[in-house]
């Protein structure tokens, strides 16, 4: 089935929760929404200042290492060091930067090659991947508000 | 799904699905985590001291972050590369350096990585049928 077709379903079922559960997701939300409040890197000065500090690049580098945990790894006074030591690498790295490399068939899979092509021939592999995606972003609220 | 995962090992004698850690408490982060470590794994086998994860960041951007330690300087080195979607193609941003829309092989090998972590994060983590959404039978 095209996962064109697929539509974001407007009642999913819920899963059963104890009284003790649905406190306990409650309070996890609760802590989430504090810390989202307190963090730094979204709402205080602190931000502002590294706004004006960071290029667009360097701020989207440091956000996939937020989303990965290793905030730590991210150095801006860094950065422009750490991009030329990469670049200059040669070998499986280089290449692997190059062009995605080509995919494993680790799993059992619906989607296959084939699909992958017709769908840049007929243009319509933009509105698949924006799907996915949006699908995704759904799966992971509905996971973090169930 | 572990019976699923031992079949597929037994019959391609490559490792099945590895069952993803489900982190203590649920975020976006951690979930990020737990679909990036199946997104790791849609390249091939990652050396010994290397990193990998590739991941969808949010509707628009796909990461795919490498970590290695450099043999001859002992030096940490990493690279991200950003897959942005536009209404024109997939913009790569590379290491905030290299900015050009991908075509030909590259771009098969992207949709087919993207589509293939959708299917298998829907089933690993999230436990639902790719395409009908249905939750899937215990």
């Amino acid at each position: 089935m095209p996962v064109d077709t697929f539509m974001v379903p407007q009642n999913q079922e819920q899963q059963p929760t104890t009284s003790a559960q649905q406190e306990a997701y409650f309070q996890a939300g609760i802590d989430q929404l504090e810390a989202m409040a307190n963090d730094p890197r979204k709402h205080s000065t602190a931000r502002e200042i590294e706004d004006a500090i960071l290029t667009p690049e360097q701020r989207a580098a440091q956000e996939a290492l937020w989303v990965l945990g290793d905030e730590e790894a991210f150095d801006p006074n860094k950065f422009d060091e750490m991009n030329r030591e990469v670049n200059s690498i040669d070998g499986y790295y280089t290449h692997a930067r190059e062009a995605v490399a080509p995919v494993q068939e680790v799993y059992t899979q619906t989607f296959t090659p084939e699909m992958a092509r017709l769908d840049i021939e007929q243009g319509t592999y933009l509105q698949r991947v924006r799907t996915v995606a949006q699908r995704l972003q759904y799966e992971r609220k509905n996971k973090i508000e169930s | 799904m572990a019976f699923h995962s031992k079949l597929i090992e037994l019959l391609t004698g490559k490792p099945g699905a590895q069952k993803a850690r489900i982190p203590r408490k649920i975020t976006e982060r951690g979930l990020i985590e737990m679909e990036s470590q199946i997104g790791n794994q849609l390249f091939g086998s990652i050396p010994a001291g290397h990193r990998r994860d590739f991941f969808c960041l949010d509707e628009n951007t796909w990461v795919w972050h490498e970590e290695w330690i450099d043999e001859a300087s002992g030096k940490k080195r990493m690279s991200t590369t950003r897959y942005e979607i536009h209404s024109n193609g997939i913009l790569k941003a590379q290491d905030g350096v290299n900015y050009r829309f991908i075509e030909g092989e590259e771009l098969e090998n992207l949709v087919l990585a993207i589509n293939l972590y959708y299917e298998q994060v829907m089933r690993d983590v999230y436990g639902k049928d790719p395409y009908t959404g249905q939750a899937l039978a215990a």
